[in-house]
């Protein structure tokens, strides 16, 4: 946690009352820290099956509502914004129309929505459905759709191919985003047959949440958080089985996580929050302030380069179980597949 | 007080049997133990030195599996066996799996591949066409801090001596000694055998010296 993180490095910075490092100063620059590690090293890898429907926590309409929704990563701004004349949302495009004192009638297509999992819930959503990445996400390393991999396209190509992207529906073969800071993708063409939960609540809440069982209907599909079990962390290891039936499958590499307050966890596993302290410790001994000593802003300098050096080794020892073979230009692929094998008990021959 | 908190204190000039600021308490220990679990988990990372057994239970069509270790990190995984083929599956990753066939996902019988996602997840390809196999997983565990003396502490001991000396070097840095620190840190180091120099004077410049001449001597 981070006020344990914080204690070691007041420890030496030797000034545990913080009469010169302000906490607030501490934590930016660990934070900071941990983006340049990083950027650095990498290491932050995950795997998740990311819900269709969506569910999002909060949507809203104008932007002063976004002050009171959960920031985290899952706010959706829904219906249409009049950019023209701030104060107006609109669920239909003729009611801009109205807004701007034209005698056009803009005919819409489809239903108006305002939370993204109710636009899964009628047959003709009048605008793309999003989908969040998980808060932690950088970048796609596989994403697949119910099994079959998914490719990138932007927004421009598929316009430039189909009239009717904004509704059509089906198997999605593609995910498009509007812009990265929104953390949100856009399959394409939508799901046209998602299908709702009938675990844990109502069915009609379409959101499935968790089962306490191994079995649940192969058509729902989502990470399922096994409970009432005994393979839980407490009797060795767990196994938390990721679903990827009728779900968007993302294999990504992460980005960590701002620390909040003192009792927030960096992303980074333990024994490797000391390199990001000692990046810490460099840059608060490097600050113009009373406590600023050039050796000491060196030696951590030192350290910090030092473990990025050794982490880089340690990512590498995960391929020590790799067979690797040298084949030449054209020697093709050469399956690893292996035969049937005898016995042990089996006599030589 | 273990053997390698007792070399600690001695180095910096602590009486082990009866310390003036290092008492043995676990509050009073605290920063000496701090550093020494830095110095036993950096030198787990490099050396692999500790590995756990864990067996998992396959599930009919589940590719991936997330390992939550109650006892200390997953760090990297030397070797997987299939319990009911009794044979190993081999390391491969999502390039080579896309790569070989695009529908991998698909794909269900006996597991004959796995790969590692960031540090808790594993894939295994093809899916397992039943609930019934197990895999035997070696991983290197970076182990859990130790909190008290009578802890086990998981490190061989020629390397404890190593140990040592990262925390004496962590103490002079608390104590604003940096010159210290950098001769104590790279002691350890070069007892854990890490190639990496650091000058003791900064105003040396280490380069490769030449007696040719710079300019184009005059031939024939």
């Amino acid at each position: 946690m981070w006020k344990d993180n914080r204690e070691k490095i007041r420890r030496f910075l030797r000034d545990p009352d913080g009469n010169i490092w302000t906490d607030g100063f501490l934590l930016r620059a660990f934070n900071d820290s941990q983006v340049d590690f990083n950027k650095t090293v990498g290491f932050l890898e995950s795997v998740e099956a990311l819900r269709v429907p969506p569910m999002y926590q909060m949507s809203y309409l104008f932007e002063w509502e976004w002050r009171y929704v959960d920031h985290d990563g899952k706010e959706y701004k829904a219906l249409k914004y009049h950019q023209q004349s701030p104060g107006y949302s609109c669920s239909f495009k003729w009611e801009t129309q109205q807004l701007g004192l034209t005698t056009g009638s803009e005919t819409e297509e489809g239903t108006a929505f305002i939370h993204p999992f109710e636009g899964f819930m009628v047959t003709n959503a009048n605008s793309p459905i999003p989908i969040w990445f998980p808060y932690d996400f950088s970048t796609v390393k596989f994403i697949a759709w119910d099994k079959e991999p998914i490719d990138f396209i932007t927004k421009k190509e598929i316009e430039s191919i189909d009239s009717s992207w904004k509704t059509n529906s089906g198997t999605p073969e593609y995910y498009y985003r509007e812009d990265i800071s929104s953390n949100e993708l856009y399959l394409y063409p939508k799901p046209s047959s998602p299908n709702w939960g009938d675990i844990e609540g109502d069915a009609n809440d379409g959101q499935v949440l968790f089962t306490d069982d191994f079995s649940p209907d192969a058509e729902v599909g989502t990470i399922i958080d096994v409970v009432g079990s005994s393979d839980n962390e407490n009797n060795g290891v767990a196994t938390d089985v990721i679903e990827n039936e009728d779900n968007v499958l993302l294999v990504y590499e992460g980005q960590p996580t701002d620390i909040q307050d003192r009792d927030s966890e960096s992303d980074y596993p333990r024994f490797l929050q000391k390199y990001i302290e000692h990046a810490t410790l460099e840059q608060a001994y490097s600050a113009n302030t009373d406590g600023r000593i050039g050796s000491l802003k060196d030696y951590w300098q030192w350290r910090k380069e030092l473990g990025s050096g050794l982490v880089k080794k340690f990512k590498w020892k995960r391929f020590a179980d790799r067979d690797l073979r040298l084949v030449s230009k054209d020697g093709g692929y050469r399956s690893s597949r292996r035969g049937p094998r005898l016995p042990a008990e089996y006599p030589n021959i | 007080m273990n053997t390698i908190e007792t070399h600690t204190l001695e180095l910096i000039g602590e009486d082990p049997s009866n310390p003036d600021v290092f008492v043995d308490t676990m509050d009073g220990m605290k920063p000496i133990r701090d550093s020494i679990n830095d110095a036993i988990e950096e030198i787990s990372m490099l050396t692999g030195c500790y590995s756990e057994k864990y067996y998992l239970s396959l599930r009919k069509n589940r590719n991936f599996y997330r390992l939550d270790f109650s006892f200390g990190s997953c760090a990297w995984i030397t070797d997987v066996w299939l319990v009911s083929q009794k044979c190993r599956l081999e390391q491969t990753d999502l390039i080579k799996l896309v790569n070989y066939n695009p529908r991998w996902l698909y794909d269900n019988g006996p597991c004959r591949s796995y790969f590692q996602v960031g540090l808790n997840n594993i894939g295994v390809w093809p899916a397992p066409a039943s609930d019934t196999d197990m895999l035997e997983i070696s991983i290197v565990t970076i182990p859990d801090r130790y909190e008290e003396s009578t802890d086990r502490i998981k490190l061989r001991r020629n390397w404890e001596m190593a140990a040592a000396h990262y925390a004496t070097g962590e103490y002079y840095a608390s104590r604003g000694d940096a010159k210290t620190a950098i001769y104590h840190h790279n002691n350890y180091l070069k007892k854990m055998g890490i190639d990496v120099q650091y000058p003791v004077s900064a105003e040396t410049i280490n380069q490769f010296q030449t007696q040719k001449e710079p300019w184009a001597k005059a031939t024939g």
